[in-house]
């Protein structure tokens, strides 16, 4: 017959395996967080170098400008550069998101960020007055604050959507809070009360933007 | 809200890991594992029973592979529950070889003809069959070999699923890669005496348990799993036979598969809530480790079902307020730039979730390879394992949640 088996008997296999289990989960829990912190690291590095192949072109085009007066319209260079700061821009948002709007590094490169969208735009609208190129120049200022985020999140979306519609429309997006003094001295010229504000051809200022009509019927 | 799901995402994976490591470290330590096994003139007298219900499809392959094994001395006894088809008599036919008795009764379940047949069995160990299964020559011997020791009460087989004649459906593919991973941790299980699932397919017991501890439970709806935990709750052993072969046909549609996994997981949920006092130091690994696990997968997997369709029921709100904020323009819309894709591929890989989707990936892929070498390999099933990841991991959570509800709601769970 059987016999009863007393669950006294009843053995751990190996009791210190659960030590083992939990040193090898933490080494793979962190390893996990260490490849991503790697290719963030990676993505750092690239936006520094995106951003000095930037500076480097305005400067020379800026020389070119001076030297020689070039008097060519094309603004085809202008619009490759534009579309390297929307990719930077990009970038930019997704370090934000991962390392937090308050990290060293983030503030830094944003702040070049700032820096290179406004030569942008004064190359931009230089041009555009010389030339007639019929472009519109939106800026727009948010806040990453939590209780401006949403409303930052959906009037960007937007924009981003106009800009895909229409080529003719640049965008330069700045943060409020941001510490560059050119971007703190925009802030005091526009005389920026609302967190979230975007201006259109330094003349319309809206606040309040629920939907694409409102910004097209300004431009 | 959205750092809080995090937190418990993080906290799930984490968990996960551990379970994991404790399973991989355990596997290592269990190669050199040696178990006694008896030798041929050892192996106990044998009975095999077989319940069926409607099962005239089947039976006829069932019946002649049994038949066919290599064991010295053993009995069929083949249990009609009441079927409506030609079950009995196909079964009828085979009671010209005097190692098969065939009985007939009222339809009453699954457990009331198993324990119809333990009461006519004269073998000394029982292997419980179902008569949509087939076996390998060897697979009684290498299972029955394990009945050394007075505490090992039941021995487990490999299961598979039997591509032989059988059309390998999409969804035979996803369960033929799902019993495959299962050989792994049953492997596992065994060598932490935790084994807590028996195949109804295919398991052998001691006849001596059913005596004093009675048969199978018939009001049980996964009867197998109820007599797996009993066992395990007296304080014996179920070993596993990880080279015992056992095929059985697996559904082939999306809705009896559904029904299947239904019953069988509002019965783990019922059975492990009327076995719960064995979550406890006293059942060792078992009632520290294993069982816990069991209870945090299934929490877990309801907790992912009901934050993804809660969080895309709002992230689809939004989208159509954007759309409508946008006068449901479309422009550039199919605009993918290859700046696009990078950023996308960028995210997509960047993150954390995604590395640690890709550890668990790797695990179960040696997991596979472990179940190739001991049971055979099934041509181009690893290619398979990417989308068994992601298609059938959210139907387990889609299960897990019908059958939790079903639980609360007091809804009927039947067999097909």
């Amino acid at each position: 017959m059987v016999k009863d088996v007393s669950l006294g008997q009843r053995k751990f296999d190996n009791s210190k395996r659960y030590f083992y289990a939990l040193v090898v989960a933490l080494s793979l829990f962190f390893f996990g967080f260490f490849i991503s912190y790697g290719i963030h690291a990676f993505e750092f590095q690239k936006t520094s170098v995106l951003q000095d192949s930037v500076f480097y072109n305005f400067y020379k085009t800026q020389l070119s400008y001076e030297l020689f007066n070039n008097s060519n319209c094309s603004s085809d260079y202008l619009d490759q550069i534009g579309k390297s700061l929307d990719f930077q821009g990009s970038m930019l948002a997704n370090l934000e998101n991962k390392f937090g709007k308050d990290n060293k590094y983030v503030k830094e490169r944003k702040a070049y960020y700032s820096l290179l969208e406004l030569s942008h735009y004064e190359e931009m609208k230089k041009l555009n007055n010389k030339c007639d190129l019929n472009k519109s120049f939106i800026l727009f200022f948010y806040s990453n604050d939590k209780d401006y985020l949403d409303y930052s999140v959906k009037v960007g979306n937007i924009l981003s959507y106009l800009k895909k519609a229409n080529p003719n429309v640049l965008i330069y997006s700045f943060d409020v809070d941001s510490v560059d003094p050119l971007v703190h001295k925009l802030v005091l010229k526009y005389e920026i009360e609302d967190p979230v504000l975007v201006i259109i051809d330094g003349k319309y200022r809206l606040t309040s933007i629920h939907n694409i009509d409102e910004i097209n019927e300004y431009l | 809200m959205r750092e809080w799901l995090i937190r418990v995402v993080y906290a799930s994976v984490f968990f996960g890991f551990f379970a994991l490591s404790f399973y991989i470290l355990t596997f290592i330590s269990g190669i050199k594992r040696k178990i006694p096994q008896l030798k041929d003139s050892q192996l106990p007298k044998a009975t095999v029973i077989i319940p069926a219900w409607n099962e005239e499809d089947s039976v006829e392959k069932t019946m002649e592979s049994i038949l066919k094994s290599e064991y010295p001395h053993f009995e069929v006894i083949f249990v009609d529950d009441g079927s409506k088809d030609r079950t009995y008599e196909l079964a009828k036919k085979y009671k010209s070889d005097s190692r098969v008795s065939v009985f007939t009764k009222k339809n009453g379940g699954k457990a009331s003809a198993l324990n119809l047949g333990i009461s006519k069995a004269k073998g000394d160990i029982i292997f419980t069959m179902d008569a949509d299964t087939r076996v390998h020559k060897l697979s009684m011997k290498r299972m029955a070999r394990y009945f050394t020791s007075p505490e090992v009460m039941s021995v487990t087989p490999a299961m598979l699923i039997d591509s032989e004649g059988n059309k390998m459906t999409f969804l035979r593919r996803m369960q033929a890669i799902e019993y495959y991973l299962g050989i792994f941790l049953r492997k596992v299980f065994a060598t932490l005496n935790a084994i807590y699932i028996a195949p109804g397919a295919f398991t052998v017991y001691r006849k001596e348990f059913f005596e004093k501890y009675g048969g199978y439970n018939e009001g049980n709806i996964t009867e197998d799993l109820e007599m797996a935990l009993r066992i395990q709750s007296k304080g014996f052993r179920t070993e596993n036979a990880p080279n015992a072969n056992i095929w059985t046909f697996g559904p082939a549609n999306f809705k009896s598969l559904s029904k299947q996994r239904v019953r069988w997981y509002t019965g783990l949920i019922t059975n492990f809530y009327d076995y719960r006092r064995m979550v406890s130091r006293k059942f060792g690994d078992l009632g520290l480790l294993v069982l816990p696990i069991g209870w945090i997968t299934i929490m877990f997997a309801i907790f992912i079902l009901l934050t993804t369709v809660i969080t895309s029921g709002i992230n689809a709100v939004k989208y159509v307020l954007y759309l409508n904020s946008i006068n449901f323009g479309f422009s550039g819309f199919f605009n993918i730039t290859l700046r696009g894709f990078e950023r996308f591929i960028f995210q997509f890989i960047s993150n954390p979730l995604i590395i640690f989707v890709s550890f668990s990936f790797l695990a179960t892929v040696l997991y596979m390879e472990y179940a190739e070498r001991k049971t055979g390999k099934i041509k181009d099933l690893k290619r398979n394992l990417a989308i068994f990841f992601f298609v059938f991991g959210p139907l387990f959570c889609y299960w897990w949640c019908v059958s939790f509800f079903k639980i609360i709601f007091k809804r009927a769970v039947t067999w097909r």
